[in-house]
């Protein structure tokens, strides 16, 4: 339940939301409007610290990944692959292809249960003008039934490969110690194709935006090249590029600092992460056969309306069953050659993008192999500005009708985002409720 | 995760003995009164979560713990373990987040009537329990 505390009339009021719901983990927000005009807008997450980064210190390169797969239920396979990349840059050990092909399968499985859960659980409700999916009834069924296909195509495939459906125990440093077996992935594979009919019709759900808004925003994505979430350069609206060997300065200079710093410190513009910065920049580099079963949806982009979120997650959903279908294709179940690694005093960078959005795992390792220092930064941290920003600028419009409404209204844009307040209980610097 | 994917298979079957009261992730309008059984996750890092869970335990009938960091406080409990001037380094934060001296398990800080281990839970063993506890309560034969 959420409790709405207003003070004074309209149009000059603050309250606070305590709970945001449907969103992954717990945050509130806390607003403030003057003269009509929003002064403050502020997320804040309602969750206990866990010490993750302090923790990390004095452990074992071999244990890290897996510790900070913990971070987070929802996106497990999303940490621990960042991690895992940032220790081989470390050591200079690289992957070899099968094994990249097996995380970027670990991470299609994650997107198409994640964004599942999201699209289906947490919005659709909204499309439907609904409390809850569990209140869907008649007609409606269908799209129920439809929640489960897609996300179990996306278990079934993590299982698979990871082990099991959430922290996968066959993926470590340098590679996996366990392979799928090649009928196994031929089932996902079939699966997959099963849903992805089902996938095409959740686009089409969201062609329509929940909202008509519009706000210029920078949007920032990996170009992997496949549209593969893994391994790239960093590129951005005015087409500025990061390459992997500036990931450090770029970390140091900017987004540790942006991603901690309250939005009248930092001088620069906000920036946005997740599916519509990705589709907004990297759109030509889907899929062929996603390119041509979307180009309806794609139609609508590049798009400067956060609602457009959902339907870059809905095509993701689609590419994630096309991009693994190759990959499946190309599988050849060949025995893992587990490069040698070394430790050597030295840092490493990992980025991929995580459902939500880039994901930076900055490591420091000693010459045993033990970690001295762990700097992470999640996407709630870098979009939370972005969102602050769209508040002040979308709220002003719905000044005008209930309290209940503006709160469904605000709740609304946040969910848009699809924060992921478990992750950010660490990285966000937020006040506290 | 693991009961998200639970749902993935069964439920519309569930929905037929189940009254979803509390589950902030999937309703807007959640109510902590009436519970039959509360299953419920996470450590008990601060005063705030302490008097949450004992508000949980004095309004359900029966109170299952699930998953690693229920039961056995992981990956919170790492504080506990800190070293001395470790502690002293973080104490402004430990403060700042109103942190126990402590971090407690979930039946550390309220009696539970069950556990379901694991990280992730197995969504069998969950779903065992669930239909258990239906059919003490009447709603499944």
């Amino acid at each position: 339940m959420n409790f709405l505390r207003a003070f004074l009339a309209l149009h000059d009021f603050e309250f606070s939301i305590d709970e945001v719901t449907k969103i992954e983990g717990h945050a509130g927000l806390e607003v403030r409007v003057q003269n009509n005009e929003v002064i403050e807008a502020k997320l804040k997450v309602s969750e206990g610290k866990r010490f993750f980064q302090e923790a990390a210190i004095g452990k074992n390169y071999l244990e890290l990944p897996n510790l900070f797969a913990r971070i987070c239920g929802t996106c497990s396979v999303a940490h621990f692959s960042s991690a895992a990349e940032a220790i081989e840059r470390a050591f200079d050990v690289t992957p070899s292809e099968q094994t990249i092909a097996l995380r970027k399968l670990l991470i299609a499985g994650t997107i198409l249960r994640d964004h599942g859960m999201h699209l289906y659980y947490f919005s659709l409700p909204d499309v439907f003008g609904k409390e809850s999916i569990l209140d869907f009834e008649g007609k409606l069924q269908k799209w129920v039934h439809d929640s489960m296909h897609v996300r179990e195509a996306g278990v079934r495939l993590s299982e698979a490969v990871g082990g099991r459906s959430i922290h996968p125990f066959t993926a470590t440093v340098g590679g996996f110690t366990a392979i799928p077996k090649m009928e196994e992935l031929k089932a996902c594979k079939a699966e997959l194709l099963s849903v992805r009919e089902t996938a095409l019709e959740l686009c089409e759900a969201f062609y329509e935006p929940l909202e008509k808004f519009g706000r210029k925003a920078n949007n920032v994505a990996l170009k992997t090249g496949d549209f593969s979430f893994i391994e790239g350069k960093i590129i951005d609206s005015h087409g500025d590029i990061v390459e992997e060997e500036d990931y450090a300065r770029y970390l140091d200079e900017f987004v540790i600092p942006y991603s901690t710093a309250e939005e009248f410190e930092f001088e620069k513009a906000p920036y946005a992460v997740g599916a519509l910065s990705r589709v907004n920049l990297n759109a030509h580099e889907l899929h062929p056969d996603t390119r041509r079963d979307c180009a309806k949806f794609l139609s609508r982009f590049p798009s400067n309306n956060p609602f457009h979120n959902n339907l870059g997650q809905a095509i993701e959903i689609v590419q994630c069953i096309d991009l693994a279908s190759e990959l499946i294709d190309s599988y050849e179940g060949k025995p893992e050659v587990h490069p040698r690694i070394e430790p050597i005093e030295s840092r490493g960078i990992g980025v991929i993008e995580a459902p939500r959005g880039l994901l930076y795992y900055s490591l420091f390792l000693d010459s045993n192999g033990k970690c001295a220092k762990a700097q992470i930064v999640i996407p709630t941290a870098q979009n939370a500005m972005q969102i602050e920003s769209d508040i002040k600028a979308y709220l002003p419009d719905y000044l005008d009708l209930p309290r209940e409404k503006i709160e469904l209204q605000l709740e609304k844009i946040v969910r848009a985002y699809d924060p992921c307040m478990s992750c950010a209980t660490h990285f966000l610097k937020v006040k506290w409720l | 995760m693991e009961i998200l994917n639970l749902l993935n298979e069964k439920l519309p079957e569930l929905q037929e003995f189940v009254e979803f009261r509390y589950c902030r992730t999937l309703k807007e309008k959640n109510v902590l009164e009436g519970i039959d059984v509360a299953f419920v996750e996470g450590s008990v890092s601060t005063q705030k979560e302490l008097d949450r869970i004992r508000e949980v335990r004095e309004k359900s009938k029966r109170v299952v713990a699930i998953g690693g960091c229920g039961i056995n406080g992981w990956p919170s409990i790492q504080r506990n373990s800190f070293e001395a001037e470790k502690l002293v380094e973080f104490s402004e934060l430990i403060s700042r987040y109103s942190q126990l001296p402590k971090i407690l398990t979930i039946p550390e800080a309220i009696k539970t009537d069950r556990l379901i281990q694991g990280c992730p839970i197995r969504r069998q063993e969950f779903e065992s329990v669930l239909l258990d506890y239906a059919r003490e309560f009447g709603a499944k034969k």
